[in-house]
Parts: C-alpha cells; sequence; structure tokens
C-alpha cells in the first residue's frame, strides 16, 4: 500500500500539493476533495521555547467546551518541570492516520471537512474509551460529566487557545510553515559556522 | 450552585486531627471579597488579642479569591494570615504560581488550620480526598526535596506543593512558606507559623471545576482582557525585563538602596541591571497561573562561584537585599541566595536586610569575630553572605539571633545597635528609599502588616496623569507636586485610594502587576468581570469600598493588639539623617505630615491613628465599632 501522506512544496509563495493517497481509501476521500480545492491543512503546533507554563491555552479550552475554568477539562495539555522551568503544550496531533478513529468501533470520530480536524460525535459515540486506549499522544478522553470522548476539534477553525497564548508557544499553522521556519533558522546556522563562504 | 467561588471552606484541627468541609460563607464574601479580606476577618473573629502567635490559639488562614484560578490575566494569587510573630498583630503574605488556583480546581476556597499537631504532618488534598499525613520523614529537609517526596509519595506530578523549609521548622521570624517551588509567601513569618503548627506542607491536586455565571459573556470579556495585558503598554514592561529592570530606573534618582540605607546608589548597578540579566544571564520567561504578563524569567550565572546555578528570578526586591544592600555585586552569589532562600524557606527581603543590618554592626564595631564566630562580616563578603543565610535558617551562632528579625535583635545586642535595624513594626523594610520617593515612605509607616511595599504599592506619582486625574480629581498644577517624587504633596490622598485598590486586587486573587500597578484593569473593569462570575451586580465603588472596609478591619484587629499612631513610625535613619545622593538635595522623610493627612483622608482619629466608631459604623463594620469602645480603645 502507498504511504498516505501529503508531501507540501512551497513554490513563488504559494502552497500547492503533491498527494499520495490511495483512491479507494474512503477516509482520505475529504483529504483529496481538499487537496483539490486547494486548501491548506492546519494543525495546532507547539512551540515549547516560548512557553511560560501559564496554562491560558487550557482555561481557555475549557471555557469554549465545557463553559467553565479547569485545566482538568482542557482538551490541550501543559506538562510542566518546575525545577527547571520548562513547559510544554500539548495540543492533539490530528494525525494523518487517527488511532482514534481507527480504535472507534462505532464510527464515532470523523473528520471534519472543513478544517481536517478529527471530531467526536457525541450522538454516536458509546464512551468505551478504546480511543483513550488507542491514542499514543494521551489526546482523547472521557469526559469527567458525560462519559463520552472529548478531543480537541480545532474550534471549527479558531482555536481559542491559539488566539489567547501570550507568547505564541502554540500556533495553528500549515506543516511546511513550520518546517520552512526550522530551514530558515538552519540555513542560518550553517551560514554562521562557514562564516559566509560557504 | 456557587459561582466563581468553589463553595467550601476546609476547617482542620491540627491538635485533634478532625478534618471538616464547611459552606463557604457566602455572606463573608460579600463584604470582605475573598482572599486577604476573608481571612482578615476569620482572623479578627478567631484570634483574641494578646495571643501568642506561635501559641494553639493562632490560626493559620490560606485563602483564594472569587476569581483566583479564572480566565482574566494574573489570577493566581493566594494569601496566608494568621497573627504574626515579627510583628504581634495583623500578619499575612501573599503567593502566586499555581497552587492557589490548584486549591480552588480541588473544590475549596480557604483552609483554616487551628491547633497544633503533635508530631509532624503534611496536608494532602486530592478533590474531595482530603487527610493529615505523617511528615516525620519530611521535618528537616528542605522545600525542593519536601516536593520530591511528597510527589513520589502521593504517585502523582501533578499535585502541587506549599511547603516551609528549616526556617519554618525553627521558627525564623521571617520563614515563608514556599509553594511550586520558586514563589514564596514571604513576609511576616507565616512560615515561621506554620512551624510552630509542626505543618510541613500542604498538597493539592485538584481536577474540579469553577462554575462561572455567564460563562459566554466571561470568555469574552477575559479574553479581551487578556489581550490588553499581553499587548498594551502598561504591562510590556514586565514581560521583557521583569521586575529587574526596576534596578537601572531605581539607581537614576537614587532609589536603590545600598549598604543597609546608607547610599541609594551602587557603583555597579549595571552589572546586575535587568538590561544585563536579559543580556547575559536569561534563559527563558516563566508565568504563574493565567497570566500573559510573564515577568519571571529562568536565569543562570555564568561566571564565579556560583557559575551554572540556575533559578527563577531573582526579582528586584531580592537582587537590591542580596546585591547592594550588602555591598554585592556578583550575580551568581544573588542566584546563590535566592535558591537558599527559596530551599530553606527565608523571605529573600527581610534575609538581605538582616544581613546588610549585622554588616553595618560589624563596620561600626557594635559586633565582633567574638559574635560572629569568626566570620567576617564585611560589606560585600560574599562567602559570608551566603554562610549566613544557612545560619539563619539553621539558627547557628549569630543566625539565631538575626532570625529574630533586626529588631528583635538589636534589642539584644543592644549598644546602639537599634539605630541601624531598618523595619516598621518588626517587619524588614522592602527596598524602596523613604527619603528618595516620599510616598513609600509613608507607605512604610502606615502598612497595616509592618513595613510593606505592596500594602499601598504607590505608583500614581510616577507621571500617571490620566489614573491620578480620574482617582484622585487633581488639577493639573497639583499634578506637578505628585509627580515630584522626593515631595510628600498628596503622597496621603495617592495612598488612602491606592490601599483600597491594592486591598480589592488581593482580595479576588489577581495579581497588582495587572491592577493596582499600572492599571492596565481598571477597578470597574474587575467589578464586570465580577458580575459576570458570580452573577450578582458589582460595581466599582462596591468593590472600593469592600477595599476600604478590609483596610479598617486590618487596622481595627492591630488597634486591639495595642498598635496606634505611635507605631506608624519609620527608622531614624530616614527621618534625621539627611539622604545623601551625588547631584540630589539631602532630605528626610516628612513623615508627620503625611501622617496627618494621611488620618484625616481616612477619618480616622489623628491623635490615635485609629479608625472611629463613625467610620466603622459607616463601613457595616458595627460589631468591631462596639468591641473597639468597650474595650476604650476608641
Amino acid at each position: 500500500m502507498v504511504l498516505r501522506h501529503l508531501a507540501y512544496l512551497s513554490r513563488g509563495g504559494r502552497n500547492e500539493f503533491l498527494v499520495f493517497l490511495s483512491e479507494s481509501d474512503e477516509r482520505f476521500k475529504i483529504c483529496h476533495a481538499r487537496v483539490n480545492r486547494g486548501e491548506v491543512l492546519r494543525k495546532i503546533f507547539a512551540y515549547p521555547e516560548k512557553c511560560t507554563g501559564c496554562g491560558i491555552c487550557e482555561l481557555a479550552c475549557s471555557m469554549v467546551k465545557e463553559n467553565t475554568c479547569s485545566p482538568a477539562r482542557a482538551l490541550i495539555k501543559v506538562q510542566t518541570w518546575l525545577k527547571e522551568g520548562f513547559s510544554i503544550p500539548l495540543p492533539c496531533r490530528q494525525c494523518e492516520i487517527a488511532f482514534c478513529e481507527r480504535a472507534c468501533p462505532v464510527g464515532a470520530i470523523t473528520r471534519d471537512p472543513k478544517t481536517g480536524a478529527w471530531v467526536v460525535n457525541p450522538e454516536t459515540c458509546i464512551g468505551c474509551g478504546e480511543c483513550v486506549e488507542a491514542c499514543p499522544f494521551g489526546s482523547i478522553y472521557l469526559s469527567a460529566e458525560r462519559g463520552l470522548a472529548v478531543k480537541c476539534d480545532l474550534c471549527g477553525g479558531n482555536p481559542k487557545c491559539v488566539e489567547l497564548c501570550p507568547t505564541k508557544a502554540i500556533l495553528y499553522q500549515d506543516s511546511t510553515e513550520v518546517s520552512f521556519e526550522k530551514n530558515v533558522a538552519n540555513a542560518e546556522r550553517l551560514f554562521k559556522i562557514s562564516g559566509g563562504n560557504p | 450552585m456557587t459561582f466563581g467561588y468553589a463553595g467550601q471552606v476546609l476547617r482542620v484541627d491540627l491538635s485533634s486531627g478532625e478534618i471538616k468541609k464547611d459552606k463557604t460563607p457566602l455572606n463573608l464574601a460579600k463584604m470582605y471579597l475573598g482572599s486577604r479580606g476573608f481571612a482578615s476577618r476569620l482572623l479578627y473573629d478567631m484570634v483574641r488579642p494578646g495571643t501568642d502567635p506561635f501559641g494553639p490559639k493562632n490560626v493559620l488562614i490560606f485563602s483564594a479569591g472569587p476569581l483566583t484560578g479564572l480566565l482574566w490575566p494574573t489570577t493566581s494569587r493566594y494569601t496566608v494570615t494568621a497573627k504574626s510573630p515579627a510583628t504581634n498583630a495583623l500578619g499575612y503574605a501573599n503567593s502566586a504560581g499555581h497552587w492557589g488556583p490548584e486549591l480552588k480546581f480541588a473544590g475549596y476556597d480557604a483552609i483554616i488550620f487551628e491547633g497544633k499537631a503533635e508530631k509532624p504532618k503534611y496536608l494532602l488534598i486530592q478533590d474531595e480526598d482530603v487527610q493529615l499525613k505523617d511528615a516525620q520523614h519530611l521535618w528537616g529537609k528542605n522545600v525542593f526535596e519536601t516536593e520530591e517526596i511528597i510527589k513520589k509519595d502521593v504517585g502523582d506530578s501533578r499535585v502541587k506543593v506549599a511547603a516551609i523549609g528549616q526556617a519554618g521548622e525553627k521558627l525564623v521570624k521571617f520563614a515563608a512558606i514556599i509553594n511550586d517551588q520558586y514563589r514564596a509567601a514571604g513576609r511576616t513569618g507565616m512560615g515561621a507559623v506554620m512551624g510552630s503548627k509542626k505543618l510541613k506542607a500542604i498538597a493539592v491536586r485538584g481536577t474540579g471545576k469553577i462554575n462561572i455565571a455567564k460563562p459566554k459573556e466571561f470568555l469574552d470579556y477575559g479574553a479581551q482582557m487578556i489581550k490588553e495585558c499581553t499587548d498594551g503598554k502598561k504591562t510590556a514592561w514586565y514581560g521583557t525585563l521583569g521586575t529587574a529592570a526596576l534596578i537601572s530606573s531605581k539607581q537614576r534618582i537614587g532609589d536603590l538602596p545600598t549598604k543597609n540605607h546608607q547610599s541609594g546608589q551602587f557603583p555597579w548597578a549595571d552589572e546586575i541591571s535587568g538590561e544585563t540579566i536579559k543580556e547575559k544571564y536569561f534563559v527563558r520567561y516563566r508565568a504563574c497561573f493565567s497570566c500573559p504578563i510573564h515577568c519571571s524569567r529562568i536565569t543562570q550565572a555564568k561566571s564565579g562561584p556560583y557559575a551554572g546555578l540556575r533559578t527563577e528570578g531573582p526579582e528586584y526586591e531580592t537582587i537590591d537585599a542580596l546585591g547592594p544592600m550588602c555591598w554585592n555585586r556578583d550575580f551568581g552569589a544573588i542566584v546563590k541566595g535566592n535558591i537558599l532562600c527559596d530551599q530553606l524557606g527565608l523571605d529573600t527581603i527581610s534575609t538581605g536586610v538582616a544581613i546588610a543590618f549585622a554588616m553595618e554592626l560589624w563596620e561600626k564595631g557594635i559586633i565582633t569575630p567574638d559574635d560572629t564566630g569568626g566570620l567576617d562580616l564585611s560589606w560585600g563578603n560574599v562567602e559570608a553572605e551566603i554562610r549566613l543565610i544557612e545560619m539563619i535558617a539553621n539558627r547557628e551562632g549569630i543566625g539565631d539571633i538575626l532570625a529574630e528579625g533586626v529588631k528583635v535583635a538589636a534589642e539584644r545586642i543592644g549598644k546602639g545597635a537599634e539605630r541601624y535595624a531598618l523595619h516598621v513594626k518588626g517587619v524588614e523594610l522592602p527596598r524602596q528609599e523613604p527619603r528618595a520617593i516620599k510616598a513609600f515612605g509613608l507607605a512604610h509607616a502606615t502598612a497595616n502588616r509592618g513595613a510593606d511595599h505592596l500594602y499601598h504599592l504607590p505608583t500614581m506619582e510616577y507621571g500617571m496623569k490620566e489614573e491620578a486625574v480620574k482617582y484622585l480629581g487633581l488639577s493639573d498644577e497639583q499634578l506637578s507636586e505628585l509627580f515630584d517624587l522626593r515631595s510628600p504633596a498628596y503622597k496621603a490622598l495617592e495612598c488612602v485610594f491606592e490601599e483600597k485598590y491594592a486591598a480589592v486586587a488581593d482580595s479576588l486573587g489577581v495579581c497588582k502587576f495587572s491592577t493596582k500597578e499600572n492599571f492596565a484593569v481598571e477597578p470597574n473593569q474587575l467589578a464586570r468581570a465580577m458580575t459576570l462570575v458570580t452573577g450578582e451586580e458589582w460595581t466599582e465603588e462596591q468593590l472600593l469600598l469592600a477595599g476600604q472596609r478590609i483596610v479598617n478591619l486590618e487596622r481595627s484587629f492591630n488597634a486591639r493588639e495595642g498598635l496606634s499612631r505611635k507605631d506608624d513610625t519609620l527608622p531614624r535613619r530616614f527621618l534625621e539623617e539627611p539622604y545623601a545622593v551625588p547631584g540630589l538635595t539631602p532630605t528626610v522623610t516628612e513623615l508627620e505630615r503625611m501622617l496627618d493627612e494621611y488620618y484625616e483622608l481616612e477619618g480616622w482619629d489623628k491623635r490615635s491613628g485609629l479608625p472611629t466608631v463613625e467610620k466603622l459604623k459607616e463601613l457595616g463594620l458595627e460589631d468591631v465599632a462596639e468591641e473597639l469602645r468597650s474595650m476604650k480603645i476608641i
């Protein structure tokens, strides 16, 4: 089977796509359609070196999703190492091959055609927790109040956590932007090492 | 359902081991908001005059505010309140980090400790499950070790721990309670009260939620205010250099206390300034809970004997206390001192002032190698400074005397030592020069918990025109006098307003760095937040009235303990020794004039400096007025 992934090429300031998808795979038809329309698939990327550990992302999430202030109910999490003063924001990866979706026995997890986020349908979800077991990142869990699976849905394309992060330690980006920035940083490093005489 | 408040108060009797859960008395909350105000009322009701601060009858209260833990700028704060061993009067200290919000997420607005445990204990709170656990294995351990062991014992790295170190166990009068390793409820010896109760730590894990009456509106409003505090110019400077930015600006105006306030400028201020720290020692920014400002920084010493050491901070107050005050220019040593104070559980301000006091006594020949066990306390002896921190915390040698605070230490040492003991009401002076900044002179003298830069936190005199017009109603001509830092004019007017707003911020559970200090969030905006959160109508006037009520109640607590105008004073150095900084006119603090104005504006009796019966009644404190009158205090 062809490895299903999207390779992004940045050309002339505009994103274009090389697509390797198995045409027969139902799951990726939505993605395919998006790509055909020339849309960019974005997700939340974290920059731990900028994270101050304030937890505003967690509060924003619990307010949007649960109408309450409760970091424990947030769908994005921050882990902190106190002594070192270091924190890492942990957003849902919105995996291309999503284990949560694969594990779901009732097909309750589907892709939002608008954002590409994996979304739990509360009408279908039976709260079995197989997705919780399957997710390698701990990004999906069962709601304390309702017992059903809850996960990040990118707030329909305008994630509140990203909007409020004071240091831009989380960004809602196309992966090419992330890699492009790293490309540039790496190039600058190489340039410095070579003293401008590569 | 309760909104904003978590809804429960924990009552822990350490003598019997009994733990009770009460409903949060929301009628008290309406009068005193929460956190500091709430605890002040409880203290007034529970601790009778003359109570021994270290006795079982003293109470120790940890309290969060109605905004603590919410999606709003800087909602990290909680207050620890008890009768203070440093002042024998009202004591409280305020801290941030993540501990206070966690307490609310566990379901509690406050914890009230009564009695005294026979053997060391720690309190473990995991939501509804609350237990007093044995802490004999933690006794003698420092704060960092205590936290690590508790996390291992509990098997949860997410518990938030507030603990005392060796200093609290040994009843050092300025022992702090440290939470999240680097955050201190530092002032007035709350760590010592905790030590006297044999309570080593409180570990909290909360997975609950705080209900909001109007969540949609509050989300929008909170988001808007967070953005304003992220990008707005009123808070921007904290986010680059942190409080260390003050080193350079204070140096310029002669407000960088040096050598136990012999000078207001430090020749090597450049080496420890915010700019230098950012350039040479900065690692990354840190923030307390829900704080977009991130004034805190991780820094690392790069050279000298302490190279490689890392800490959060150091903050302005610490840098000055352990640096210029002791004639120390080595940033690494300040980092080392900061870490030691956090580990041993000491207030960095009082520790630095106590060491500077000892160094001046050494300079004046009042103490000699015989007194110090051979330790050379010459100005700038960094090794001796670091050694003294440990000696204070462990009460070794001369450290045992200094651990009593400079007031009592000076009485014990005698030989005129009291002239160099810089304290008000027994609390060591924070790092402002009362002769350079007259408003802080008045503030330090009148604060109810002893010398205190945060009680009034006067800042309007630094050219805050818009606010001074709005809240003080001053004309342009009057403004120029207010903005003259070295003039006593209008400083009382300023302090009377600012102490109210400071009390509101403390009592709601928000940091002054988004409120009182810079007005990034104004009182009417806090009122709107409270309305959306609690579902009850709050106005700016109601909030500020509650602030005034809290201030009056706290003063009444002190009045009952025998404090009055005679205690609202400053060390003689500031009143008698003209202040000499090159280029600036020598001056002393014109305290009496400012005091008269201050009491008058408060509506207090000028002679006694105490609230009048009428004033207390006007504020709804009839019972307090009755009691003070029946005791013939007012």
